[in-house]
């Protein structure tokens, strides 16, 4: 008995390909010197920063007054081809245990028990949450939980905030200084919170929320705090009681003290390797290369196969939180355009009008 | 760095390891492939890699998240997915000692990815090639120390951890780097220099490690 | 017998015909670890065998390889067989018994132990066992296994036990294996 089997030619327009099969969609493309995403290979999209005015000291007014209410210190909107991420910046006041520590009556004690441990560290960061909108609720996914806790390390490691940034000198109302023996024994600083929303993403998100992370924290204005006391008294056995609030001013404010030379800007980059197995059309090969293929900002289903990738953050000539994986390895070679291109990107971006705001 | 590696020490999983150097412990074990426990983590051209990584105190946060997320990157580099479709491989981290402040995790990721690396070898899981993980730190006087101790990394103004694949007793790939902290690109190639170096040199001790578990197991080839 | 690791290339022989057996990769001539074990090559007549011999734990099932499973379950027209804790069950036919016939077919409960051999392995599909043997079609030892204790042991061992008839044990090995 002999069966004969037919095989149709089957032809699939490129968005159906790339879900079933992507990776052939990319050597294709790749073999005409594009890209899925109609880019070039080392071309970002271009990105444009905004700010969102629904702060606290921002104005959304017309005629310029400030909200001066609500708790969102600094937001941004950052746009980069069809995905939108928003920035909120909120905080809190918190007692610093920090100062307890550098205490002399405590230090002594410290010192002895971890001084191998405890460094006295100088920086602070910001908590991020990151959403990305995927049209369901639940709990954050791996995903957002990784790109929020990166975004944490990166800032802290960076040294972007200073604790000293953070650190509340308390006044009066009148703006008179405060009289020491009302200085409260405790210390206070701010903690900064930051929600990331990202609508429509379409490849890797980190990138997108640093720099959305980054302008809001340029914009982030810290209100000035006072001291609205309600009662001091003299206990038995002249134990003080003290009773007091923390007013926070609706006008008066400073901008949160950045370090201006560790503003970088994050750059991700794919490294693909032409596969010369896939059936190609020799006239119309448009790159020799032997080597493997940076791509700039992935984007597109196909692109965010490629699971050889290179993170960096750079301030246009130093380089900051970097993050290299892959199965096929990464050479130095391309560790270095890579940088280079970061460097360029970043400043770009980086001086760029949008920027300044 | 004195490495201290323990082969198997858990008897109810399919391979296990812990890994040791200086002050910093971590406790491994590979179980798989096993039969996916959901049906979305059915993946049908691959297995499955089901993370998870306890901190040495208190409770799993993001932090814990982030690790996961880092070996679930540097895995799949290794192992050979393909060769087990449909199926699950768990993979459990008890981080022991963390041998550094709060708010560093090189060290400990250094230790999870190569006590993960013998646990994977004892389970007798398809791999595609051996790899091993240090880390380094650049000071304020911009010198390189590899395997940088707690205090050494509390004033470093950057720190990595590097892992390189290892074929035929030479380094081959570089398959992870994660850096923190701020350098310059010459900086850091000098870092993967130093840990290509120091890799190469403490593999030795893993690779006896392996070697006379191997025996061990075949006792009666003597 | 030298003691590999996964990354330890070796070159096979050209020319001749090699037989692999488990835990190499290869890509042309060039073969790879999988894991780390003895590394074994042999050389018969024209054609040489290489593989490692490594020890591990979970039993992945091999084509031809004779097991004991613990029956867990039946649907259709077959048994799930367990052959290790946690991994995907293996199918045994209930037809795959000699002159097992739709009225005539040993009946076997859950926890049941059977000795087996399998029949086949795809990583595709459910791995499939048989208790004849596959030569002469007859009983050949196999089947539904009563009295008796089970013992797990690492899988070096149970291959070593298959081979050797004087090995130590504290229990006998099924005469004709």
């Amino acid at each position: 008995m002999s069966q004969t089997a037919s095989l149709k030619l089957n032809r699939f327009p490129p968005d159906v390909l790339a879900r079933i099969a992507p990776d052939m969609l990319l050597q294709k493309y790749l073999q005409i010197g594009l890209r899925p995403s109609l880019r070039k290979f080392d071309e970002f999209r271009p990105v444009v920063i905004s700010c969102a005015g629904v702060g606290r000291y921002e104005a959304s007014e017309p005629n310029g007054d400030i909200n001066g209410v609500g708790s969102v210190l600094g937001s941004s909107i950052v746009k980069s081809g069809k995905t939108t991420a928003i920035c909120l910046i909120s905080g809190a006041i918190v007692e610093d245990d920090h100062e307890l520590v550098n205490d002399y009556r405590t230090k002594l004690e410290k010192d002895i028990i971890d001084s191998d441990t405890h460094k006295d560290n100088k920086n602070a960061s910001v908590y991020t949450e990151v959403e990305i909108s995927r049209g369901a609720s639940g709990p954050p996914n791996e995903e957002e939980i990784a790109v929020s806790h990166r975004l944490y390390e990166t800032i802290y490691h960076s040294g972007l905030i200073e604790r000293d940034a953070l650190r509340i000198r308390l006044g009066y109302k009148g703006s008179e200084e405060l009289e020491q023996e009302f200085v409260p024994h405790t210390n206070y600083s701010f903690v900064l919170y930051a929600t990331i929303q990202v609508f429509s993403r379409a490849g890797p998100v980190y990138d997108l929320c640093y720099g959305a992370l980054i302008s809001a924290l340029r914009q982030t204005r810290l209100p000035a705090v006072y001291i609205a006391e309600k009662r001091t008294e003299a206990g038995v056995r002249r134990v003080r009681v003290e009773e007091y609030d923390l007013v926070c001013e609706a006008e008066k404010n400073e901008p949160l003290k950045l370090n201006e030379n560790k503003i970088a800007w994050s750059s991700t980059f794919g490294l693909v390797e032409l596969d010369r197995d896939v059936p190609h059309d020799e006239d119309k090969m448009e790159i020799d290369t032997d080597g493997k293929i940076l791509l700039a900002e992935l984007e597109g289903e196909a692109e965010e196969n490629i699971d050889t990738r290179i993170t960096v953050s750079s301030n246009g000539s130093t380089l900051s939180g970097l993050s290299v994986y892959g199965a096929a390895g990464v050479t130095k070679e391309e560790l270095r355009k890579a940088f280079d291109l970061a460097n360029r990107r970043a400043q770009y971006v980086l001086n760029s009008r949008e920027m300044e705001m | 760095m004195s490495i201290i590696v323990e082969n198997d020490p858990l008897d109810q999983v399919d391979g296990s390891a812990s890994f040791e150097f200086g002050a910093t412990k971590v406790m491994s074990s590979v179980t798989g492939p096993i039969e996916a426990a959901r049906p979305r983590n059915e993946l049908p051209t691959k297995a499955y890699l089901d993370i998870n990584i306890r901190p040495s105190f208190g409770v799993p946060s993001t932090r814990e998240t982030l690790l996961e997320h880092k070996l679930g990157q540097l895995l799949p580099a290794v192992i050979n997915l393909d060769q087990y479709p449909r199926q699950t491989i768990q993979i459990a981290v008890q981080i022991l000692k963390n041998g550094e402040p709060n708010d560093y995790t090189a060290r400990q990721l250094v230790a999870i990815i190569n006590s993960v690396f013998i646990a994977l070898i004892n389970s007798g899981i398809s791999l595609k090639s051996s790899l091993m993980a240090t880390c380094c730190s650049i000071s304020t006087e911009g010198e390189i120390r590899t395997s940088p101790t707690s205090s050494e990394l509390a004033s470093s103004v950057s720190h990595f951890v590097v892992v390189y694949s290892i074929e035929d007793q030479q380094i081959d790939n570089l398959l992870f780097c994660d850096g923190l902290g701020t350098f310059k690109q010459q900086q850091l190639f000098d870092v993967l220099d130093r840990a290509a170096s120091e890799i190469l040199l403490n593999f030795q001790q893993i690779r006896q490690a392996i070697a006379s578990h191997v025996s061990q197991n075949y006792v009666w080839k003597a | 017998m030298s003691i590999v690791i996964p990354g330890d290339h070796f070159t096979l022989e050209t020319g001749t015909e090699v037989v692999l057996g488990p835990n190499l990769q290869t890509t042309g001539n060039i073969a790879n670890p999988t894991t780390a074990g003895y590394l074994v090559q042999t050389q018969t007549g024209s054609s040489s065998l290489a593989y490692v011999e490594a020890d591990s734990k979970r039993y992945m099932p091999a084509a031809q390889d004779f097991v004991v499973g613990t029956i867990v379950g039946s649907f259709g027209e077959s048994y799930k067989v367990s052959l290790a804790n946690f991994s995907t069950p293996a199918v045994l036919g209930f037809y795959a018994f000699p002159n097992a016939s739709k009225k005539n077919r040993p009946r076997l409960k859950t926890g049941d132990l059977v000795y087996a051999r399998v029949a086949s392995v795809d990583p595709d599909l459910d791995v499939e066992l048989e208790c004849f043997d596959a030569t002469t079609g007859k009983e050949g030892g196999f089947g539904h296994l009563e009295g008796g204790f089970l013992f797990e042991v690492r899988l070096a061992y149970a291959r070593y036990l298959l081979r050797h008839q004087d090995a130590p044990t504290p229990y006998k090995t099924p005469s004709n294996v």
